[in-house]
């Protein structure tokens, strides 16, 4: 199996959210994940993650930058190319997001079960 | 003018008919080939397989109807790319594996076909029928904007049928 591509497509801002997990191990990065995605809109659950090399991202003239905001680890992916003709930018973003998807160096991790999503309590 | 039809490619798609042809040769053809696609519609294991990616793209919309649904200020999927969407899976060739639907954070809708590692095939739909697509085959990729209207854009048909015959022959 293979991240879908969408998973990739740059937000309005065009800073692809991220964490930094080098050094990480793979419980704490789930926790991580947990952690900061439980408050956000509409997320309820985590199916799956891709893990990224850095370089993957350098092959697409995107930057990985680590800005630990808005917590620690948070890397913003930036750089996505910005053209006139909206049709010719998007597929561009289609083109980049299709190579991340199907680069080797890209791996996927499935959870035995999908993690549910509790809100922090106040 | 009379327009051949390729009834079973070697990739075995079939696709609606998109012939001008006006001759009554050619439309007799035309409704042979319908005839046929029908008939593998409404067959059990096509329909349910036409079925399973509608039911994906209602649980998507479900999953993509808020604003910020991605947690980083997603539009939601907007309702005629729905329909366009939804137009397009029912005009898929009836042999065609169906795609991973997803959601873009501008609205569109995201298909994603797989078919093995580096081939595979990605498109967006807009609420005009816009498809924004890119796909790979081994070393190649290639990118492209065409529009749904009565069919499958035929550069998507093609890449589709590529894909699909690669996968055959390697098999």
């Amino acid at each position: 199996m293979r991240p879908k591509t969408n998973a990739f497509m740059p937000p309005h801002n065009m800073k692809l959210s991220g964490i930094h997990v080098t050094g990480l191990p793979d419980v704490a990065i789930w926790e991580v994940a947990q952690n900061t995605m439980r408050d956000e809109p509409g997320r309820h659950t985590i199916y799956a993650r891709a893990d990224v090399p850095v370089e993957q991202f350098h092959k697409q003239e995107l930057k990985a930058i680590r800005d630990d905001q808005p917590f620690a680890r948070h890397t913003s992916v930036v750089g996505w190319p910005a053209m006139a003709d909206v049709n010719e930018c998007k597929e561009r973003w289609k083109e980049i997001c299709l190579a991340l998807s199907e680069s080797p160096a890209v791996t996927l991790s499935i959870p035995s079960v999908p993690i549910r999503l509790e809100p922090n309590k106040p | 003018m009379t327009t051949a039809f390729a009834l079973e490619s070697p990739n075995g798609l079939i696709t609606p008919t998109r012939s001008t042809a006006r001759s009554e040769p050619a439309n007799q053809l035309a409704a042979i080939v319908e005839q046929i696609r029908m008939h593998l519609l409404t067959s059990y294991a096509v329909r349910c397989r036409v079925e399973r990616a509608l039911d994906e793209l209602e649980t998507m919309r479900d999953e993509a109807s808020i604003q910020g649904w991605d947690g980083y200020g997603a539009k939601p999927m907007n309702p005629q790319a729905y329909i366009q969407a939804k137009r397009f899976l029912e005009s898929l060739p009836t042999t065609a594996p169906q795609p991973e639907i997803g959601a873009d954070p501008d609205g569109d809708v995201a298909l994603d076909w797989s078919f093995g590692p580096r081939r595979a095939l990605t498109v967006s739909i807009n609420e005009t029928g816009r498809c924004t697509f890119a796909w790979m085959r081994g070393n190649s990729t290639l990118r492209g904007t065409d529009w749904f209207d009565d069919g499958i854009p035929g550069s998507i048909a093609y890449a589709l049928s590529q894909l699909a015959r690669d996968t055959i022959q390697k098999s």
